[in-house]
């Protein structure tokens, strides 16, 4: 009953989080300056944190199925 | 990308100081330990919701909040390091980043600077040696730069790269160095 509510609000959630991010690499890439390359342990680090929590939130996701 | 002139060499890129994006860190660990606070409302809200579905569901929306608040700390530092000043030597680039899709730039030669102004107001400008500097110009409005450290230093840098093109003419400048937060 409750679970589409949920798988919604996951899709939605993730694609605006999806673009948002992407958005963000793009302004990163496109305006660093000449020679001076924007250091990369910042953009790894939210990419790897946002694949971690977006496997986190489908686990529990599926958990809420199981409930149902 | 940043168009350069012929002969133009870059300076000095300066960033705001560390200051402005440590206080952005400080709000994210408040977000990070607000849903521990929140669990104090759970014995209030267990009447209401079946409980597997309300641990259920607090653990999926709690993955999603830390989520939120990652993407803020990446947006926030994302605007600190994209808000640049360049001094080149033959203009002062301004590039504000005002979020995403919105970005402001704004030059004044060198030859249009009249005078420079430091700015320190407060306890935590004048401990971490940071504040505002304000260059007048021959044009209508004034310059300015806000949260940077170094003042003196970039001060003194434009100063006198405004001293050079006034009695030498255009000149090369040294290769380009970026000023680290102290």
């Amino acid at each position: 009953m409750v679970f589409p509510v949920f798988l919604v609000i996951f899709i939605v959630f993730w694609t605006g989080y999806l673009l948002f991010g992407v958005s963000m690499v793009y302004h990163i890439k496109e305006y660093s300056l000449p020679a001076h390359p924007v250091p990369r342990i910042f953009t790894t680090a939210f990419a790897a944190l946002s694949i971690v929590l977006f496997l986190l939130s489908g686990f529990f996701l599926m958990g809420i199925y199981r409930i149902q | 990308m940043l168009p350069l002139f012929e002969n133009e060499k870059v300076l000095l890129i300066v960033r705001k100081h560390w200051f402005v994006m440590a206080r952005t860190a400080i709000l994210f660990f408040v977000l990070l330990f607000a849903p521990v606070i929140g669990s104090f409302l759970f014995p209030y809200v267990k009447t209401a919701i079946p409980e597997d579905l309300l641990y259920a569901g607090t653990n999926f929306f709690v993955s999603l909040y830390f989520a939120a608040i990652s993407a803020f700390l990446f947006f926030e530092w994302m605007d600190y390091y994209l808000d640049t000043w360049i001094i080149t030597s033959r203009r002062i680039i301004d590039i504000e980043q005002q979020g995403l899709f919105s970005r402001h730039v704004a030059e004044i030669p060198l030859s249009r600077v009249q005078d420079i102004t430091i700015e320190v107001n407060g306890i935590l400008e004048t401990l971490l040696r940071f504040g505002t500097i304000r260059i007048q110009t021959a044009g209508e409005r004034d310059f300015f730069i806000h949260d940077v450290p170094h003042l003196q230093e970039l001060k003194n840098t434009i100063l006198s790269q405004v001293e050079t093109r006034q009695t030498e003419g255009p000149k090369e400048g040294p290769a380009a160095r970026e000023y680290p937060s102290p």
